[in-house]
């Protein structure tokens, strides 16, 4: 089915986990190089005495300032990359939305952009806390997102809406298709069943005019928080 | 032993990029660069180049697909891959598809430069191999 992203994201959770992390690191790898290559460039510099060094102190500070610029983006990563393993620390918890979508979204930029496609996130205007799992509410945005990436064309935007409040919330992830709009509900109800079933929620999909809408929407969990 | 002294760096880090060629190019061999797999071709198409570095994960075309059509257009070209996402499956499928090697990131700059001393060499060999192989058309042509 056109619309379906890797089948090993539905079927488990250990590889939903691993696709998520193994992007993270791909970025750190990216992130190490680009540090070693470019102290490396120092290096040669000292190294080499006809090097036009001395008068260019604006070409090291130039690479001095490439070298923090991916330390900080290594440290953004890490730090995502920490708060993502920690949501599979309480099974059912209360958990700030905003903070979580903002935080998977950020880490599946990478998979975006490997389809030169734009993710965007419109969070709710105040903090929304919702008592739920959030390790498997993560599974369905990963899903539905993945789903929403594999059906938009190169130089496409897929945005992600966060709206409600303690009581429930609505994940609206929409865009405009380059796959048959006609296969979006089969694709979207076929991988989204179990961890929507856990988190008590529904998917709802919509498509016309040259546009989709994947709306999840998921209550507080009835389940008592500890 | 003679090659073109150049190589084609194909990643779409541009600090990578630039870092790395100005180091290569500063151990006396000529590099140009690309973004992208189309541009890579594009490249291929009208320089020979003793090696190319190719990264394996890309917007549009990725690495293999890249690979796939680099050989399609020269079988000779040497390509290394130098990825920070290599799993045991894709490094396989590179070196069956006739990629040279299979590097991962972050790599040392003087294993980098071994395989394209050695992609060099590689080069030389097939340039020779061809033109022992057209002396002989020409030869058996001629009845000699």
């Amino acid at each position: 089915m056109p619309w379906s992203p890797d089948p090993r994201w539905r079927d488990s959770d250990l590889a939903f986990f691993g696709a998520v992390t193994a992007g993270a690191t791909h970025e750190l790898n990216n992130v190490f190089s680009i540090i070693e290559q470019t102290a490396g460039l120092l290096e040669d510099w000292c190294a080499d005495p006809e090097a036009d060094v001395p008068a260019g102190c604006d070409k090291i500070l130039n690479v001095t300032e490439r070298i923090a610029r991916q330390v900080q983006r290594g440290t953004e990563l890490v730090r995502r990359l920490n708060g993502f393993a920690h949501s599979a620390d309480e099974p059912c918890c209360n958990q700030e939305m905003n903070d979580l979508l903002e935080n998977l979204l950020a880490l599946m930029e990478r998979f975006a952009a490997q389809r030169r496609v734009r993710l965007v996130f419109e969070p709710a205007g105040a903090p929304v806390t919702l008592t739920t799992r959030p390790f498997i509410l993560e599974q369905a945005v990963f899903l539905a997102v993945s789903a929403a990436l594999a059906g938009t064309a190169a130089q496409g935007i897929v945005t992600v809406q966060l709206t409600g409040g303690g009581a429930g919330v609505e994940i609206t992830i929409t865009g405009a298709p380059a796959l048959p709009e006609a296969e979006l509900p089969a694709a979207v109800g076929a991988w989204l069943g179990p961890p929507l079933w856990n988190l008590e929620g529904r998917v709802r999909t919509a498509a016309r005019a040259g546009k989709y809408a994947i709306v999840l929407t998921i209550p507080k969990i009835s389940e008592e928080v500890p | 032993m003679s090659g073109t002294d150049k190589i084609l760096l194909v990643d779409d880090e541009a600090d990578f990029v630039s870092a790395l060629s100005e180091r290569i190019a500063h151990r006396g061999l000529a590099v140009d660069v690309a973004d992208n797999g189309l541009k890579a071709l594009d490249l291929a198409g009208q320089n020979a180049y003793d090696a190319v570095i190719l990264d394996l994960a890309m917007p549009e075309m990725d690495g293999i697909e890249t690979l796939k059509r680099l050989l399609d257009l020269n079988p000779d070209l040497q390509v290394i891959l130098l990825t920070g996402r290599a799993t045991l499956q894709q490094g396989v499928e590179a070196m069956k598809l006739g990629a040279m090697d299979v590097l991962e990131k972050p790599a040392r700059l003087d294993l980098l430069l071994d395989k394209i001393r050695k992609a060099q060499a590689n080069r030389v060999l097939l340039v020779e191999k061809r033109n022992e192989e057209k002396i002989r058309k020409i030869v058996d042509n001629k009845a000699w």
